[in-house]
């Protein structure tokens, strides 16, 4: 059956969005496997005395909150 | 003093002033439905904030979280994916689920998907979901809070009893006050939760290592096993890891007693200010965490299974004073009732707005539908109980079971909340949930995880393909019911936001 139209609200329609989403997705998939797997899944080198492992995935997840913050500011 | 009088005499304490604060908000109440189950829609940041983040963490971050990190290391670590999710979620759907809720007066999940789907099968199917899932982690909460008046009581409260006495504290403060006392609890159990971990971990790292750096040395050196993924039994694989990210974010975020939190908020700005800061508490709260389980595993090991999520308390007993072991585990008992209040009135509001007020007395005073509230609060009561004392599971799969299932409502609920392209159909909706719930029994019991996915993505994958197949063929919500929901949602967002 026929359906209203209406722009799709999946797809970001001012830059302030599109900065938001595309940052979020891509600092994201750092967190994510392959990367976590592979890249990150390491000791060495440690980071203040830190595994490497926890210290890249808790700078990963700070930048996360940077960005919903960021988003917040901007009235994303 | 010894240490099981002090931790029980603050646990009792602590029980005695929630269950003041019910009383005090028993006073407060209105009378109103929308005040006994949705706090009058006018939570703001802090109470909203703190009932939000309290509600998220549960037995599960205090308990079976440093047990993960104790068995499993730093894959755990984790954890951080899925409270990030939960904070872009809330920001992102949970303003637009505020938004209707408020334009259109909806009470429950199932308000909102069936006055969009024009549908009581619906309605139906997501009640049912709704709280067949939430129950199972009201067992989950249950159990928690029986291990930590087993552990408190050095034995001397039976599991079970422990989790009764909890049970109907919880109960009986909700029954009193709705979701009024349930907020004001929540903001006592979050901080306190918060403080208890965090004191409890750093105090334990440095009487056992010497600091938290220490700490992290000796796991280093003594269980290098514990520093990478997937972890010594191998239990995080990418698979798993991908699967507990969307498992435990939207999974738990999907429970009515999250979404119904969102209806609650005072206004739009309060909504997003929440999505973009709770990640800060609930990430930050597994720091802790993985100082508890990893230390733990070095000076305890051997632990195994549900023995695991004792670490925390047992390494309190052992190397913490009597007072700090006490004001500890009533964090941990506050962490757990947190949840299990918040679960409770979800499913008390569910079954009476969704099944009681639509199916069996329609037409009643708005006192009557309170007191079936509170009648039906007691019945879940005696049914989490039920299935405490008859089951026991390692937490943290019971919780992502409850989470798979709640997972199978996100088709539905995107396509109520996203605009655009073709709308799901009523029936598309109910037959994915049906082939979802299937596909669960499938690859959770009779193959779990299938290529090492977990299975409630496979019940999701399922699910959502199911769903736009059928709707591609079936009769879509009538032109002016999503020209006036997916109109509202396009106002919100694009228009004044407000």
């Amino acid at each position: 059956m026929d359906q209203p139209k209406r722009p799709s609200h999946f797809v970001p329609r001012t830059r302030e969005g599109w900065i938001a989403t595309i940052a979020f997705l891509a600092i994201f998939l750092l967190a994510m496997p392959p990367v976590t797997h592979t890249v990150l899944n390491r000791v060495e080198p440690t980071i203040l005395g830190l595994p490497f492992l926890y210290v890249a995935l808790l700078a990963i997840y700070t930048a996360l909150i940077g960005v919903l913050i960021w988003a917040l500011r901007k009235g994303v | 003093m010894e240490a099981w009088v002090v931790a029980t005499g603050l646990i009792v304490l602590y029980l005695l002033f929630t269950i003041v604060l019910g009383v005090v908000a028993n006073r407060r109440m209105s009378g109103d439905l929308e005040d006994f189950f949705l706090y009058g829609r006018k939570a703001g940041f802090v109470v909203l904030y703190l009932t939000v983040v309290a509600s998220f963490h549960s037995a599960f971050a205090f308990l079976g979280s440093g047990g993960f990190f104790y068995t499993h290391g730093v894959g755990f670590w984790a954890a951080g994916t899925w409270t990030l999710l939960v904070g872009a979620i809330t920001y992102v759907i949970g303003a637009r689920i505020w938004a209707l809720g408020k334009a259109f007066g909806y009470i429950t999940p199932a308000d909102m998907l069936a006055d969009f789907y024009e549908s009581e099968a619906v309605r139906v199917t997501v009640a049912v979901v709704s709280v067949l899932f939430t129950i199972l982690y009201i067992q989950v909460q249950a159990q928690g809070l029986g291990y930590i008046i087993n552990i408190a009581t050095d034995g001397r409260v039976s599991l079970n009893l422990g989790t009764l006495i909890l049970l109907v504290v919880a109960a009986f403060y909700l029954m009193a006050g709705g979701l009024r006392a349930v907020y004001w609890t929540d903001v006592l159990q979050g901080i306190w939760m918060y403080v208890a971990v965090w004191v409890g971990a750093i105090v334990l790292s440095y009487e056992l290592f010497g600091g938290p750096l220490q700490l992290w040395q000796a796991v280093m050196t003594e269980r290098p096993d514990l520093m990478t993924l997937p972890g010594p039994e191998g239990f995080f694989s990418p698979g798993m890891w991908v699967g507990m990210s969307i498992m435990l974010s939207f999974g738990i975020v999907f429970q009515p007693h999250m979404l119904i939190r969102y209806y609650t908020a005072v206004d739009a700005k309060t909504i997003k200010l929440l999505g973009a800061t709770t990640p800060i508490y609930l990430m930050t709260l597994y720091l802790p965490a993985a100082l508890v389980g990893l230390g733990g595993a070095i000076v305890m090991p051997g632990l195994e299974g549900a023995a695991a999520d004792r670490i925390f308390p047992e390494l309190l007993f052992q190397y913490a004073s009597p007072w700090l072991t006490g004001a500890i585990l009533a964090g941990a008992t506050a962490a757990a009732m947190s949840t299990l209040d918040s679960i409770l009135h979800a499913n008390m509001t569910v079954l009476t707005r969704d099944i009681y007020q639509r199916y069996v007395a329609p037409d009643r005073s708005q006192a009557h539908y309170v007191t079936v509230g509170r009648v039906i609060i007691v019945a879940l009561l005696v049914v989490g109980y039920f299935l405490t004392v008859t089951t026991a599971d390692f937490l943290v799969v019971l919780v992502t079971l409850s989470g798979a299932g709640a997972l199978q409502l996100m088709p539905a609920i995107l396509g109520v909340c996203f605009p655009g392209g073709r709308t799901l159909t009523r029936a598309g909706v109910v037959a994915g949930i049906i082939a979802g719930m299937v596909t669960l029994y499938i690859t959770l019991w009779v193959s779990p995880h299938p290529m090492g996915m977990h299975g409630g993505l496979w019940g999701l994958l399922v699910n959502t393909a199911v769903a736009m197949n059928v709707s591609a063929f079936t009769e879509a919500p009538s032109p002016e019911t999503i020209e006036r929901v997916h109109g509202e949602v396009e106002r919100f967002v694009y228009g004044d936001g407000k």
